[in-house]
C-alpha cells in the first residue's frame, strides 16, 4: 500500500470568543489517498467549515489553538513557515471553492484573466500560456472558451461556480478542496456541476474534499465519508457501506431524516440540539440525542474498527478502556 | 378538486409583470415573473408549487399575498375577487392569510421577544392577546416550556425553533389559508423533517389550504396533496402528488425528478440525466414552449413556435405539451 496523499493528525482550531475558547474542530484524524473522493457530511456547526481553514490555513484574528499534523505527500505542512505555506501550497498544491463563491468574481476582471490569476500571480507562468491554459480549464468545466472575455456579471450563477471551478483546477492540484459548491444553486444547476465534478475525478488524479450539509449531493462524488459532529469526525466509512447502513447512531438519524424522492418512508426528524462547543460532554457528544445510549456513553467513546471498512466513534461496538 | 363546494381560492389568467427602468446604458424591458397562470385550491388541501429560482414561484406567492401587485387576471379569495376589495376588506383578509418565510431569522424582528413577535399580529387585528393566547400558539408548535421561549428574542433561537416561532406568528390569527415560501431550505435535514411533519400536521388538524413553494421535489410527497410544476412564469404539469412523482408527463418534470439524489452510493457511479444549460430570461422569453430551448424531445417547427395545449393522461392531472398532442 502506498503512503497516503494527506494525513491530518489530531487537527485542532479554536477561537476565542467571548463566552470562552471555542473548540470548532477538536483533533481530527484522517486520510486520504490520491485520486480519492473524502466527503465531510454535517449540519450546521459541527466544524466542517473550520476543517477547510485549518486544512489552507486560512485562520481568523480571534485564533486560539491550530495544533496537528498535517502531511501532503510527505511535505510536513504545519513546520512551514505562512510564506512558504502561500508560496509552495496554497493554490499550487492545494486549492478550494468555497461557499457562494461565484459571487467573489472581481466584478470588473474579464473571466478568462481572472481563471489565469493562480497562473500569473502563483506561477508566474508567461500570459499568453497562462491564457491558453485558462481557456483549456474553462472547457473542461464545461463553459465554452468563448466566454473568456465575458465579464462574471454577464454569466448565471451555475456559469460562475464553473468559472470558480476552473480557477481551483488551473493550477493541477494534488487537492481542491470544495465548501458546499453547489448549495447556493438550482437542482439542474447543481446537477450538471456534480457531473462536471465526477467527470474530472474519473479522467485526472486529482484528490476531493467535498465539504457538506447535503446527504444526497455528498453521496454523487464520495469514496470515503468522513461524518462531522460537534467537531470531531464520529464516523469514517466507505460510501458504499456509510450510504446504506451507517455506522455511529447519528449517521443512522441523520440518514433517516433525509426526505427522499425514490422512497416512500416518511423522514423522520431528529430531536434536540448539538452540545455547545465552548464547553462539551465529557462523553460522547452526540449521546443527549441518541436513542440508543446506554451507561458507557458518559465515558468519551473508543474509536471502534469494523470489519467492512466502517469506523465509528461508539461504545455500541464494543471497545477497549 | 372534484367535489362542488366552492374553491378557497381561484387564479385565473394571472399575470404578475414588472417594468425594468431604463438606467444609463442599460436597456428597459418587463420581466414576465408570472405569465397567466390558472389553478383553484380547496379548503384544506395542501399544493406545492415546484421550480427553478427565477421561476416565478415567489412572485405568485407574493402576488398572492398582496405584496406584489397583479398586472392582469383575477383572484378570488373566498368568494369575493381581490380587485373589488376595499381597504377595509383587504385588512380583514390578510388576517386569513398566513405567510412563512424562507428565512426565519430575517423573518423575525431581532429586538422583539416572542412574546411581542406572536402579539403584534392580534394587536394589529384588534384581538386579545393575552399570556394565554400566546402560550397555546407556542404549544401548538412543539416550542416548550412556553412560558420560557415567550422571553427570548430571536437569536436565542436555533434556526429550527425560529421557524416554529414563524409558523406560529402565521397561525396566530386562524388563517384559512397558509403560503410557505421554502420553509426548510435554510435549515438542516434533521431539523427540516420536524418542520415539514408539523405544517402538514397543522394543516390537516385545523383544515387549512396550504400552498409549499420548494425547489425540491423530494420534500413534497409526503407533505402536499397535489404538486403544480413551474417553468419560465406559467406551468408545465400540475397533479396530485404520487401521480405527478411516479409517472411524470412533462420532460422538464422528468429533469427535476432525475436531478434528485437520494442518498445512495451508486450515485457516484454515473452521471445525471440533466440538460446542461440554463432557464431562460423572464424578460424575453422563448416563444412556444418555454423548456423547448433544453428540452431533449423538442420537435422543430412546433415547440418553438406555438405554446402547446393540455392534455390529461388521467384525471387530475394536466401536462402542457406537444409530446402528446
Amino acid at each position: 500500500m502506498s503512503a497516503p496523499l494527506l494525513a491530518v493528525e489530531d487537527l485542532s482550531l479554536h477561537y476565542r470568543t467571548e463566552a470562552g475558547v471555542l473548540k470548532a474542530l477538536d483533533r481530527v484524524s484522517f486520510e486520504l489517498d490520491r485520486g480519492e473522493a473524502l466527503v465531510f457530511l454535517g449540519e450546521s456547526g459541527c466544524g466542517k467549515t473550520s476543517l477547510a481553514r485549518a486544512l489552507l490555513r486560512l485562520l481568523p484574528r480571534n485564533l486560539a489553538e491550530y495544533s496537528g499534523r498535517v502531511s501532503l505527500g510527505g511535505t510536513d505542512l504545519m513546520a512551514l513557515s505562512d510564506e512558504r505555506f502561500r508560496r509552495e501550497i496554497r493554490w499550487s498544491r492545494v486549492s478550494i471553492v468555497m461557499q457562494a463563491a461565484m459571487n467573489a468574481l472581481n466584478p470588473v476582471v474579464r473571466v478568462g484573466e481572472q481563471v489565469a490569476e493562480p497562473l500569473t500571480i502563483h506561477a508566474g507562468t508567461p500570459r499568453a500560456a497562462a491564457m491558453e491554459r485558462a481557456a483549456r480549464a474553462l472547457t473542461r468545466v464545461g463553459v465554452s472558451a468563448d466566454f473568456m472575455d465575458r465579464y462574471p456579471f454577464e454569466l448565471s450563477g451555475g456559469m460562475r461556480q464553473r468559472v470558480v471551478l476552473a480557477m481551483a483546477l488551473i493550477t493541477e492540484p494534488e487537492l481542491v478542496i470544495l465548501d458546499e459548491p453547489t448549495s447556493a444553486l438550482d437542482l439542474l444547476t447543481q446537477a450538471g456541476i456534480m457531473n462536471v465534478l465526477k467527470r474530472i475525478k474519473r479522467e485526472s488524479g486529482t484528490s476531493f474534499i467535498l465539504i457538506t450539509h447535503d446527504v444526497g449531493t455528498s453521496s454523487e462524488l464520495a469514496d470515503h465519508v468522513a461524518l462531522m459532529y460537534a467537531g470531531q469526525i464520529v464516523e469514517r466509512s466507505p460510501a458504499r457501506q456509510f450510504f446504506r447502513t451507517p455506522a455511529h447512531p447519528y449517521g443512522e438519524a441523520l440518514m433517516a431524516s433525509v426526505p427522499r424522492l425514490r422512497d416512500r418512508t416518511e423522514p423522520q426528524p431528529l430531536e434536540g440540539t448539538p452540545p455547545p462547543l465552548i464547553d462539551p460532554p465529557a462523553g460522547c457528544r452526540f449521546a443527549p440525542r441518541c436513542a440508543r445510549r446506554f451507561a458507557p456513553c458518559d465515558r468519551p467513546p473508543p474509536e471502534a474498527r469494523l470489519d467492512d471498512g466502517r469506523r465509528a466513534l461508539c461504545w455500541l461496538h464494543g471497545g477497549a478502556a | 378538486m372534484k367535489d362542488s363546494a366552492p374553491p378557497l381560492l381561484a387564479v385565473q389568467e394571472l399575470r404578475t409583470w414588472f417594468a425594468l427602468r431604463k438606467w444609463g446604458f442599460l436597456r428597459a424591458g418587463t420581466v414576465h415573473a408570472v405569465d397567466g397562470v390558472s389553478f383553484e385550491l380547496a379548503r384544506g388541501e395542501a399544493v406545492a408549487i415546484v421550480g427553478e429560482s427565477g421561476c416565478g414561484k415567489s412572485s405568485l406567492a407574493r402576488t398572492l399575498l398582496g405584496l406584489d401587485r397583479p398586472g392582469a387576471g383575477e383572484i378570488v379569495i373566498d368568494g369575493t375577487p381581490l380587485g373589488t376589495m376595499d381597504k377595509a376588506a383587504l385588512h380583514r383578509l390578510r388576517a386569513s392569510i398566513g405567510y412563512v418565510q424562507q428565512d426565519p431569522y430575517a423573518a423575525l424582528p431581532p429586538f422583539m421577544d416572542v412574546a411581542t413577535i406572536l402579539a403584534e399580529p392580534l394587536r394589529i387585528h384588534g384581538l386579545p392577546h393575552g399570556r394565554d393566547r400566546l402560550t397555546a400558539a407556542l404549544e401548538e408548535v412543539g416550542l416548550t416550556p412556553a412560558a420560557e421561549v415567550l422571553e427570548k428574542f430571536p437569536h436565542m433561537l436555533s434556526g429550527g425553533q425560529q421557524q416554529r416561532v414563524v409558523i406560529a406568528r402565521a397561525l396566530i390569527l386562524e388563517p384559512s389559508l397558509i403560503i410557505a415560501d421554502e420553509p426548510v431550505s435554510m435549515l438542516d435535514a434533521s431539523v427540516s423533517a420536524g418542520i415539514l411533519r408539523l405544517l402538514r400536521r397543522i394543516q390537516q388538524s385545523r383544515s387549512l389550504t396550504l400552498l409549499f413553494i420548494t425547489h425540491n421535489l423530494a420534500t413534497v410527497r409526503h407533505f402536499a396533496d397535489r404538486i403544480f410544476v413551474m417553468y419560465a412564469g406559467r406551468f408545465v404539469e400540475t397533479g396530485p402528488t404520487e401521480a405527478l412523482l411516479d409517472t411524470p408527463q412533462h420532460p422538464y418534470t422528468r429533469a427535476l425528478l432525475a436531478a434528485v439524489a437520494d442518498p445512495d452510493p451508486e450515485n457516484a457511479d454515473h452521471d445525471r440525466p440533466v440538460p446542461d444549460s440554463e432557464p431562460p430570461s423572464l424578460i424575453n422569453p422563448p416563444a412556444g414552449c418555454r423548456f423547448h430551448p433544453r428540452c431533449p424531445q423538442a420537435i422543430p417547427g412546433l415547440c418553438d413556435r406555438e405554446a402547446p395545449p393540455g392534455f390529461q393522461p388521467r384525471p387530475g392531472q394536466t401536462g402542457w405539451c406537444w409530446l402528446h398532442r
